[in-house]
Order: C-alpha cells, then structure tokens, then sequence
C-alpha cells in the first residue's frame, strides 16, 4: 500500500531565504532606530512636558546645547582637563557651580565658534537649555545671562513633546 | 568540452542560509536588547534677557510707533509652585487677576487678546526665583497656546537676576 505522494530519497530542505529577508528587515529597523547617545546631550536630565514644544529646525545646525541638573549646575560631558572650579557628580559628569566658571565656558563655546566660523555665525549660534525639571527658575536665569553677557542672540528652551492641547483641559 | 560544459550548468550552488540566519538572529537580539526609544524632545523659543535686566549697558532704544504692545504675567510663588498669576498690559494700571488653575486660567485670559499679525504682541513673565522649571515650561506653554510666540522672562524686579 502506497503512503502518499512521497519524496523518496531527497532530503527536506526548508526554504531559509524568505526568513533570513524578514530579520534582515528587522535588524535594519533596529538600526535605524537605534539612539546614539549625543556628546552633548546629557541622560541624567529629566525634562518637563509641553504640548507646544516644536522640534528643531532641520535648517539650523548650529547649535549649544546647556545641560542643568535639579541644582542649576551646568553638566559638562566630556572634559579634557580637570577644571578647578568643576566638580565630578555621582554618574562621572563633571558639573560647573560657579557662575564665572559657566560664563568662562560659555565664553571659549562662543570664541570657539567665532574663530572657526566667524563672529556672526557664532552670534547666530541657537543656545539650547536642557534644564531638568525640578531646576530653580534662579539657576536657569543666572546662564541665560551669562549667555546674554556672553553675545549669543538666540536662545530656546528644550522639554518633552507632551500631552493633548490646552483646549481639552490636559494641561494643569 | 560540450559535456563538461552541460554537467557545470546542471550543479546547484547551495548558499549556506543557516549560518547567515543565526548571526542576523543574533544581531537582532542585540538590537531589541538595546532598544531604548528616547521621548520627543522639543523647543520652546525664549527672548533673551535685556542687557540692563544682566548688568550690561542698555539695549538700542526702539521707536515708540513701532514697538507691540506688551503684556506682563507677574507669577507669585512660594516653595517652587505657583500661588498667583496676574496679568497686565504695559502702560495700563489695571491688573487681572488669574483664578482657579492658573496655567488654563492664564491660556483663556490670552486667547481673548487680539493678536493682529503686523505687530504681534509681546510677552513678558515675571516670576519667582524659586519658581521650577517645569512650572516655568507649564507657563510658557499657555502663553504659546494662547497665541504669544515672543515671550520673554524674568524674576521680579524686586528680586533681582
């Protein structure tokens, strides 16, 4: 009695290719969507939300970006030489305290710029301020004068693109 | 020379899959290991302080026709949070008082204001040196979704920078 349509001797082979496509696809979606991590952008800052934060124009490069933590300390990512005036902090970033200390980086940032670019890109340079949420307004105004003082023209404010719009009553 | 021809145009080429599969497999794993999506961060465009507000020399005077007019939301505070919001236009004496929530009370006290579109007017928040950052982000926020996109701040004159 005869057990179907059978092979015979050829070995089964399933067909890998359609499945090896998909992961591929996969991994690349991965990939795309993988954060790096900006030097200059610091995690340890817990931004507030607002529904009528706009992202960043995709025209302007030229950009600073301020990093405060809960205690208006300016964070610094990377530091080529120990600064008397920093002090590390708990997750290895060196923090800058002292308002002279923050206008005298502000200052070599701008200088930086001028130099390499010239003074009125580093004017036009956009200052953006990551200041964590429970930061007082005390410490946000001392560096937005120190960046007034400095000769920087433009400044924005960064926090979460959050929550439904002021006309459903989210925001309280 | 015609048969060999005909027998190396009848073998297969078998590509090894498995291998190429487990290390994609194994890529893949990594990369959902390591997802982090990170939340939408966005701007909220701020006027810089005046000169004479930091210490500094005055700013170029601009001429009275054709300055906007200007709004002060002067922001009580105690122990980081908001107690109490007024707002008043410049040069006028009368000042409105804010009741109920402030951050909504503030965004429907701005949308009654005419905002005509050759001069659109500016505003100013006078806030508390203990005021946080989220609360100052939360008064932006109604000031912008009520129609004010030049908005500037500062601590109460009395306080100082």
């Amino acid at each position: 009695m005869s057990h179907g349509g059978g092979g015979g001797d050829k070995p089964l082979e399933p067909n890998l290719t359609p499945l090896l496509d998909l992961v591929l696809q996969l991994v690349m979606f991965f990939m795309l969507c993988a954060n790096f991590v900006s030097d200059q952008i610091s995690r340890s800052v817990v931004l507030p939300n607002a529904v009528t934060a706009k992202s960043l124009d995709a025209e302007i490069q030229n950009v600073l970006y301020v990093n405060l933590n809960d205690k208006g300390n300016l964070i610094l990512q990377k530091i080529a030489s120990t600064d008397e005036q920093g002090e590390a902090s708990a997750t290895g970033e060196q923090l800058l305290i002292a308002p002279i200390a923050i206008q005298r980086w502000l200052r070599t940032q701008f200088d930086d710029k001028a130099r390499a670019s010239g003074k009125k890109d580093a004017e036009e340079m956009v200052v953006i301020i990551r200041a964590h949420k429970d930061c007082t307004f005390e410490g946000v105004f001392m560096v937005m004068s120190e960046i007034k003082k400095v000769g920087f023209k433009r400044m924005q404010l960064r926090a979460i693109q959050k929550g439904k719009s002021f006309a459903q009553g989210e925001k309280s | 020379v015609a048969h060999k021809k005909k027998i190396a145009e009848e073998q297969e080429i078998n590509l090894p899959i498995t291998p190429m599969l487990d290390m994609s497999f194994q890529l893949m794993a990594f990369f959902i290991l390591t997802f982090r999506p990170m939340p939408q961060e966005g701007q909220l465009p701020i006027e810089l302080p005046k000169l004479a507000e930091v210490g500094g020399a005055s700013d170029p005077l601009i001429p009275t026709d054709d300055k906007p007019d200007e709004y002060l939301v002067n922001v009580e505070t105690a122990q980081g949070t908001i107690t109490g919001v007024t707002l008043k236009k410049q040069g006028e004496g009368s000042l409105t008082p804010i009741g109920g929530d402030p951050i909504q009370g503030l965004y429907a006290e701005l949308n009654k204001i005419a905002k005509p579109e050759a001069k659109k007017p500016i505003i100013k928040l006078e806030v508390g040196n203990d005021l946080k950052y989220e609360r100052l982000i939360d008064l932006m926020d109604a000031c912008k979704a009520g129609g004010f996109d030049s908005i500037g701040v500062g601590p109460h004159p009395k306080e100082g920078s």
